[in-house]
């Protein structure tokens, strides 16, 4: 997979050129990607300041939800372009399980958190994959893959929830889209420098170009602060749906319980912070409202009459 | 400890106190249940809060850290695929031929809102309204 075209001199100078997130004293392309990361997230909160008042009253009107009514209709269609091609990519890695039972109930538990996000009118769709690798896949745009070696250590409904709740909240954030976005504009720039030798890249070719860039994250991963953010954000969206919010903690454990060199275990653990880091994160997290709702479903074991 | 806290009869902020577990004590971790945590400390057990005790939580995988208690439910589902699946590594994401014609089938299974609403009513699934929380 070619990430970045061209050389890394050619790279720097058309980050010159365009001028954008360039820091003076950075020295390498993934010290200037995060100052940029950084820069946007400072200029997020500057943006969404003043807070609303008190936090009982922002249920349902977050700064997420004020995010997501100022994306425009063609970048969510992009986004969704994006996510389809990335899907598929994955899906070319690891098939469908073809088990009609679990698709069924994962879209069911997916869509009953999915309704209480701020992103319901994604087109959101959930799949198990047939893989005995323990993982779970976001794709912009709202397509979550879930590892039936995942699914299968999973004890209860509440426990699937808080999963697909962790990739829905990544979704919900476009922390894959973003990270994308941002890395093209910087190969973006190299293209101008090289127009000349290889001329304009179709609409087609930036698709690509994207889509490839998607799937490199989804081999690469995310920063751990979008990870400890899709963390806290599915004990919300779990609990808000009606599930355990402490349901997270479960699979952490069970995921720190298990060897960090099983190769089950290789891409997640080379892709995300350390359970017992994560584990610390959402407890320290957690206020008096989601602690309140540490409570087992009752749905919570319709999971083991999902035949066969 | 991480803090000074109040070791109490049940995982409740409400509940009865059992005794004092003071700031730096070493304490012995029994048995997680949602945001508490039932510890041993001096000749008493009782319930503290998660975060109490996280932070003074090995990261490594040593007996006792918090990441190795059992849920209290371990060992029910713990399935180790029997199938001729393989695993995903890195390796074969990188080299995935994309499969369009499957996101065609993902896209199928899709499910609508009053399905899920409709399974949410019988799973008696209870909707709160809950704000973001704070990083």
């Amino acid at each position: 997979m070619t990430m970045v075209r061209g050389s890394g001199l050619l790279r720097i100078g058309a980050l010159l050129a365009l001028g954008a997130v360039v820091d003076a004293g950075a020295q390498s392309l993934d010290d200037l990607l995060k100052g940029a990361l950084q820069r946007g997230k400072a200029a997020e909160s500057l943006l969404n300041l003043p807070k609303k008042a008190p936090e009982a009253a922002a249920t349902q009107d977050s700064d997420l939800a004020r995010q997501v009514r100022a994306f425009s209709p063609q970048s969510v269609t992009e986004e969704i372009q994006i996510g389809e091609g990335v899907a598929a990519t994955v899906l070319g890695a690891a098939p469908l399980w073809a088990n009609a039972s679990v698709q069924r109930y994962v879209n069911l538990v997916g869509r009953s958190v999915v309704e209480q996000s701020e992103r319901r009118d994604l087109p959101w769709s959930f799949a198990a994959i047939d893989t005995t690798s323990i993982n779970a896949f976001a794709a912009p745009g709202g397509i979550v893959l879930i590892t039936r070696g995942l699914y299968e250590i999973l004890e209860t409904e509440d426990e699937l929830a808080a999963v697909l709740a962790h990739e829905i909240a990544h979704v919900n954030r476009r922390h894959h889209f973003n990270v994308i976005k941002q890395q093209s504009a910087v190969d973006a720039g190299a293209s101008i420098v090289g127009r000349n030798l290889r001329g304009a890249a179709t609409e087609r070719e930036v698709m690509g170009a994207l889509v490839s860039k998607g799937a490199e994250i989804m081999a690469r991963g995310l920063d751990k602060g979008a990870e400890f953010e899709a963390d806290a954000d599915a004990m919300v969206l779990a609990a808000r749906a009606g599930y355990d919010s402490s349901a997270l903690l479960n699979v952490l454990e069970r995921l720190a319980a298990r060897s960090a060199q099983h190769s089950s275990l290789e891409l997640l653990f080379k892709t995300h912070p350390a359970p017992a880091d994560r584990i610390r994160e959402v407890s320290a997290v957690a206020n008096e409202p989601i602690i309140a709702a540490a409570v087992s479903s009752e749905a919570a074991d319709r999971i083991k009459r999902v035949g066969p | 400890m991480k803090t000074d806290d109040t070791l109490r009869m049940e995982p409740s902020p409400t509940s009865a106190a059992v005794a004092a577990a003071p700031k730096n004590s070493r304490v012995e971790l029994l048995e997680r249940k949602g945001f508490w945590m039932k510890i041993k400390s001096g000749g008493a057990a009782g319930w503290v809060k998660l975060t109490a005790v996280a932070a003074d939580a090995p990261a490594s995988q040593g007996a006792g850290s918090l990441s190795n208690l059992a849920s209290g439910r371990s060992g029910t589902g713990n399935i180790v695929s029997a199938s001729g699946t393989r695993g995903l590594s890195e390796a074969d994401l990188r080299a995935a031929r994309p499969d369009a014609e499957a996101v065609k089938q993902v896209k199928k299974l899709a499910v609508s809102s009053s399905d899920s609403a409709q399974f949410s009513s019988e799973g008696r699934l209870q909707a709160r309204k809950l704000a973001y929380l704070k990083r």
